[in-house]
Order: C-alpha cells, then sequence, then structure tokens
C-alpha cells in the first residue's frame, strides 16, 4: 500500500481497522459489506468479515457452507465469522475470569443470556466488545462488520458510551474506556452507510446519520448510494428521443422495426423515470449525509445473481469511486 | 389472473397484519390496502404504521402520528368509509403500559430507573411486542371496523406474530426469579450466589441491583401483563386476523416470504394474498416487443438513416453543427433505447422465475407495478391496488 500525501480514499478507508457497514433492510448492505471485504483481501490485508444479524447470506453469496462464530478461511487474506452473543459471552467470560468454556449453555450461562436479553446494552456490549478486542489484539488488519439494520447499529456503536453511564463500576465498565478510544479514533473506526437512492431509505439514511453523530464517537467513514439506474440520455438525446416518440414519428419507426417499438419506449421510459428519480436522491445522500465523506455510486447490476460475481461487480464500483 | 374477489376477504377481517421483509415496500402497501378499504367499502378503517416515511404522511395527508389515532381526510375522493392512521411509539407505548398496570408509587420507581429509560426500546425485541399491544388497545376500542397492521421490521419477519408468547415466557421464567431472588427475599438461597457473584464482578453490583429493583417492580406487572399478551395471542389466532405476505420479485425477499408462508402455514394462520411489488411491465416479454428489439438490433444503421432523413426534412432550418452530429445522437438513442430494453427485459424473466418460487396460491398473488415517481397523493396510493375491486 502506498503512504504519503498521494493516499487515495480507498487506502485511507481500507487502512481502518474496524468497518462498519450498516443501512435500511434491503438495500445490499451484505454485498457491500462482502465487497469491501473482498476488495481489502486483494490487496494484502489481512480481512475478517463479521456477519451480526445473520440470515445466511454470506454463506450464500461466498457459496461456503455454514459460517459460525469461528472463523472461516474463504480465500487468501479473507476470514468470515458469524457473531454469536453467547459464543463471544463464553470466550469472554473465559478471557477475563478465566472460566472453562461451557460445553452446552451451562445454568451459569444461561443466566447471562437471560439477562443479555433482557438488560439494555449487555448483549451490544458483548457484539462491539468482540469486535474491539480483535482490533486490540491484531488478529487482523481491518474487520469489515455486516451490521445490524439501521435502528439497531446505533444503540451497538452507542453502547460503550452509555453503557459507562449504566455500568458504575465492574469489569464491562472497565472495558469500555479502551473500546471507545477504538471507536471513536477516526483513523481506526468507522461507519459506511449503504442506501438505495429511493426516498424511504435515504430518509432514514439522513436519520440514522444524524442518530450516529449524536449518540455515538464513531465517525462516517463511507456513503454507497447502491442500484443506482444510469442515466440514459444527455439533454439534446432525450429531446431527440421525445420527437421519435411523438405521434408523428411513430409510424416511421414502426415500418423500421414493428409494432413492438412501444414497448422499447416504454422500457426506456421506465428506465429513465427511475434513473432521474436516482439522480435526485443520490444528490440527496450527498448533501444531507455524505457531506465531506466521499459517496460511492453503484450501479443497479441487473441480472447478475447474489453471488461471487455481484461482489466483483460492486467491488469494482467501489474501487473506480474511491480511486 | 384476477383478484377480485379478495378486496371482499380482506374487508370480512378485522385485522389484517402485512408482513415481509425490510425494504419491500410493506408500509406503503399497508397504507395503500387501508385507503383502498376505506374507498371500497362502508367500513371505518384503521392503519398502525411502524415508520412511515415522511413523504407517505404527507400522502395521507398527516403531518404527524403517535399511538392516538387521526383522521384521514379522504377529501375528493369518493370514499364509502373511513380511514384513521397512528403510528406505533415505543416510548409512549410502554409508558402507558406502565400506567395501566401498576400502581402510582411503583410506576413512580419504574419511571425513575435508569434502566427503565433505555430499555423501552431494546427489550425481548420489545418493537414486535409494542406494535401488537398498540395494536389490542386500539382494536379493543371498537371503534375501528378493521385495523391494517403494518408490523416491524425485525430480523426475522415472524418474530411479532411470537412477540406475546415471548413476553410470557420471559415473566414465567426461572431465571428471571434467579435474578431477582436476592433482592427480594432476605433469605439468599445458595444456589444464586455463584451467578450473582458473577454477574456484580463483570456487571458491577449498582447495575445489577437497579436490574433487579427493577424486574422486581416489572414481576408487579406482571398479571397485567399476562392478561394482555394472551388476549393478543388470541386474537392473532382467531378468525378475524389475515395475513398478507409483501415482496418484491426477487430472490432474496421470495425467500423470506415464502419463509413467511411455511410459519403461518405451521401455526394454522390463514394467508389472505401474497403482494408482489415492484413488478416490471409484463409487455416487455411480448413477441411483438421482443422482435422490436431484434430488429433493432440487427437493422440499427438503416433505422438511424431513415430517422435522420426524415428529422432533417422536418427541421430543415437545424444548425450546421447538430446537422452533421444527428447520425450519432440518433445511433446512440436508439442503441440506449435497446440497451434499456435488455436490462429491464433480462429482469422481467428473473420476475417471472422468482414469481413461481412463491408458495401460494396463484389467485392469492397481487402485483403492484414499479412506479416511476414516489407516491405523493392519497389518489397515487389509492390507485396501486385497485385491482383488488375490479
Amino acid at each position: 500500500m502506498t503512504e504519503g500525501p498521494a493516499e487515495s480514499e480507498l487506502d485511507s478507508l481500507l487502512s481502518k481497522r474496524l468497518l462498519f457497514v450498516t443501512g435500511k433492510g434491503g438495500v445490499g448492505k451484505t454485498t457491500v459489506a462482502a465487497s469491501l471485504a473482498w476488495l481489502a483481501s486483494s490487496r494484502h490485508l489481512r480481512t475478517l468479515l463479521c456477519q451480526v444479524d445473520a440470515k445466511g447470506d454470506l454463506q450464500r453469496m461466498f457459496g461456503h457452507g455454514h459460517i459460525g462464530f469461528q472463523p472461516e478461511r474463504l480465500r487468501q487474506n479473507l476470514w468470515a465469522m458469524t457473531m454469536d452473543t453467547e459464543a463471544a459471552l463464553q470466550e469472554y467470560l473465559k478471557i477475563y475470569l478465566r472460566m472453562p468454556i461451557m460445553p452446552r449453555l451451562g445454568p451459569l450461562a444461561k443466566a447471562f443470556d437471560f439477562v443479555a436479553n433482557a438488560a439494555p446494552g449487555v448483549r451490544e456490549i458483548l457484539v462491539v466488545g468482540k469486535l474491539c478486542w480483535e482490533v486490540r489484539e491484531d488478529h487482523y488488519d481491518i474487520i469489515v462488520v455486516d451490521s445490524a439494520a439501521s435502528g439497531h447499529v446505533v444503540s451497538q456503536l452507542a453502547s460503550p458510551k452509555g453503557v459507562g453511564e449504566l455500568f458504575k463500576v465492574g469489569l464491562v465498565s472497565d472495558q469500555t474506556t479502551w473500546m471507545s478510544q477504538i471507536l471513536s479514533d477516526p483513523k481506526r473506526s468507522g461507519v459506511c452507510l449503504v442506501s438505495t437512492a429511493e426516498e424511504t431509505p435515504v430518509q432514514e439514511s439522513i436519520e440514522l446519520a444524524e442518530d450516529l453523530e449524536n449518540q455515538t464517537d464513531i465517525s462516517l467513514a463511507l456513503v454507497v448510494a447502491n442500484r443506482v439506474f444510469p442515466s440514459v440520455f444527455s439533454k439534446t438525446e432525450g429531446e431527440i428521443f421525445e420527437w421519435l416518440d411523438s405521434n408523428d414519428q411513430r409510424g416511421v419507426i414502426e415500418k423500421a422495426v414493428g409494432k413492438g417499438w412501444d414497448g422499447l419506449v416504454e422500457a426506456a421510459d421506465l428506465w429513465s423515470s427511475i434513473s432521474s428519480m436516482n439522480k435526485r436522491y443520490v444528490q440527496r445522500l450527498r448533501s444531507e449525509v455524505a457531506g465531506s465523506v466521499p459517496l460511492v455510486e453503484v450501479s443497479e447490476v441487473i441480472s447478475v445473481p447474489a453471488g461471487f460475481g455481484l461482489i466483483n461487480e460492486v467491488a469494482e464500483s467501489i474501487e473506480a469511486g474511491l480511486s | 389472473m384476477t383478484n377480485a374477489g379478495l378486496g371482499n376477504v380482506l374487508a370480512s377481517k378485522q385485522v389484517v397484519f402485512i408482513g415481509g421483509s425490510g425494504g419491500v415496500g410493506k408500509t406503503t402497501v399497508s397504507a395503500a390496502l387501508a385507503v383502498s378499504l376505506a374507498i371500497h367499502t362502508e367500513l371505518s378503517v384503521l392503519v398502525i404504521t411502524v415508520d412511515p416515511a415522511r413523504r407517505l404522511a404527507d400522502a395521507l395527508g398527516v403531518s404527524s402520528l403517535g399511538n392516538e389515532p387521526v383522521d384521514v381526510d379522504l377529501g375528493s375522493i369518493k370514499a364509502k368509509g373511513r380511514l384513521s392512521a397512528a403510528m406505533v411509539d415505543m416510548k409512549d407505548s410502554w409508558d402507558q403500559i406502565v400506567q395501566r398496570c401498576a400502581d402510582p408509587a411503583v410506576q413512580e420507581r419504574i419511571f425513575a430507573n435508569p434502566i427503565y429509560q433505555n430499555i423501552s426500546s431494546q427489550f425481548v425485541q420489545s418493537h414486535d411486542y409494542i406494535a401488537v399491544e398498540v395494536l389490542f388497545e386500539l382494536s379493543n376500542r371498537g371503534n375501528f371496523d378493521l385495523i391494517v397492521v403494518d408490523t416491524p421490521p425485525s430480523r426475522n419477519a415472524i418474530d411479532f406474530l411470537d412477540a406475546p408468547a415471548r413476553m410470557e415466557e420471559f415473566f414465567s421464567s426461572k431465571l428471571l426469579k434467579w435474578l431477582i431472588a436476592p433482592y427480594r427475599s432476605k433469605v439468599f438461597v445458595s444456589a444464586f450466589k455463584p451467578f450473582n457473584a458473577v454477574a456484580e464482578r463483570i456487571l458491577g453490583s449498582d447495575f445489577v441491583a437497579q436490574l433487579a429493583e427493577f424486574f422486581v417492580d416489572f414481576q408487579g406487572m406482571q398479571d397485567g401483563f399476562l392478561i394482555r399478551a394472551k388476549a393478543v395471542s388470541e386474537l392473532i389466532k382467531s378468525e378475524k386476523s389475515a395475513f398478507v405476505v409483501v415482496t418484491t420479485p426477487s430472490e432474496a425477499p421470495v425467500t423470506e416470504a415464502n419463509f413467511l408462508i411455511s410459519e403461518l402455514v405451521e401455526r394454522n394462520l390463514p394467508l389472505s394474498a401474497v403482494i408482489v411489488n415492484r413488478t416490471l411491465p409484463k409487455k416487455l416479454a411480448d413477441r411483438e416487443v421482443v422482435n422490436a428489439a431484434a430488429r433493432l438490433e440487427e437493422s440499427a444503421q438503416e433505422a438511424t438513416e431513415l430517422l435522420v432523413s426524415c428529422f432533417r426534412r422536418e427541421h430543415p432550418d437545424v444548425e450546421e453543427e447538430l446537422n452533421l452530429a444527428l447520425p450519432a445522437i440518433f445511433s446512440r438513442v436508439l442503441s440506449e433505447v435497446e440497451n434499456c430494453y435488455r436490462g429491464l427485459s433480462g429482469q422481467v424473466s428473473t420476475e417471472v422465475a422468482q414469481r413461481t418460487r412463491i408458495g401460494a396460491d396463484r389467485d392469492s398473488i397481487i402485483e403492484i407495478p414499479q412506479m416511476r415517481n414516489d407516491i405523493a397523493s392519497l389518489q397515487q396510493l389509492s390507485g396501486l391496488l385497485e385491482h383488488l375491486w375490479s
């Protein structure tokens, strides 16, 4: 990797140690997280891809079998794991209290699981704690987190701060200090916000960015406008298209290609309306979410099913957008 | 495919739950269905949404929504029925539950407990539970004939169905008793000691004490809670409820929809309809259109020449510079048209394949076409599901 003033936005992004990828459900978080991890590992960084709210998307995407708490090697320099609060708790107890890993949920672990369910912040601190611990122990160069959907990620990222206020003493309270140091350092940690260029996801992204700003110390590192329909016509071309489609010309072009022309027009019309709507919302993302943070547009990749192909395409878009 | 009977089926219910994975347009579909029911039936319809986008609230003509339903002015639309809307407010809902179930002294302690202030947003997937709570509260008032419920975005779209049961389970849990035992009675049973010792070491004794205090108070509300959770469970299971699953015609949402459908079947809950949102025009797959695209590709050169000469005839005084560029511009326009078509028609075939994967009766599948713009008015909303009635 290059150092110094020539550092690209991509270099600076991938020089972070902990990258949380988040956004509203259905915008392509997992694909973007996988693509970022793919890019990092292609650049010889030891990369861990961690899925937090696992639905098995990563497994499907990489055509890999079950991915559990213990990292699985996907290819050179790339590992993946699934966050599991119960396993994280056991690991925690083992590291800090030297308690043996219990093969099955013992009554004690069960009780903790219960507390983690019921008490605010406990589950969150376990998740963030595990990730920060990996950073501190230098096991990987970069950890890309396929995070929980919007709302929940704020409580996760706010947890060291919030927990610090709730837990006055105790082991966890001591540990929130170094966790907060990692999370609040923009050189080491950042959030990558993914959104599609449509109303609801953009609105939610604006609110999420505000919440992150107000309730956590972590900084925004990247905004990805996903599945953007590329624009079709320049101004002149658009005028020519309109002329073509006007009633007088219909006969001419239908003579050339047949009656089905109106279907082609419908496709072009639909595409360009979606594309101009997308354009407006990318603009909103740029001005109301990204600000001075880089924004990358990833084009709609039609008819490439989720998988390696899609990861590659998206990774290339991100690379091109940040170089 | 005809959906004409579905409107009446839904209209005969008291509660219609709208489920599906995130990002498929559940909230818009819920609002559209509610508007459509209010127009076509004489019912008083309420839509409970979880987190409406600002523009949707604008489209409904309501500036702010909360737990208390507000009337939606159907204005110029000829409607037989009435429409109201409410939005689940987590904090308010929790406060109301506490106010209903606990006596004043306990209420005060609960409200003051820092755990409560945090918990109301995170507790045992409380989003799901609160949504059904609000539903129960509003359905008990008897002001509404039919309630459309936009279910909250959760990890699993099915979570909301289990929320009342999970709440019951939580309150009757042995572990809850363990946790609060040392704080509730002076008889400190030795079995709890290891747990409390470790808990205090890790979490700090203050926190564990606060937590226990909170649950001691909370347990006082248990009876009220359990009665309601049971009643909500029963409402979900009753014949008065219907389920509508929303998806888009792509792989992951259809997988999720199928999961939801199978869970409904397993629980013996009736699936009334599957709404496939944002479908592309099927016309693109017509033979005529396919042929046109093929001919456009084969004879792009000739078509360009033909059109350019036609354009020049019609615009004899066009600027020289543009005149020279015309062949290139026309050729680009035509190839872009073809590209758009190729992109979208590929998607149409994917959609067809995804639609056949949906594990539901064909007649119960409703399609909503991809919009070209954001929904900005009641008219647009009501138009989305017009085909339920004709």
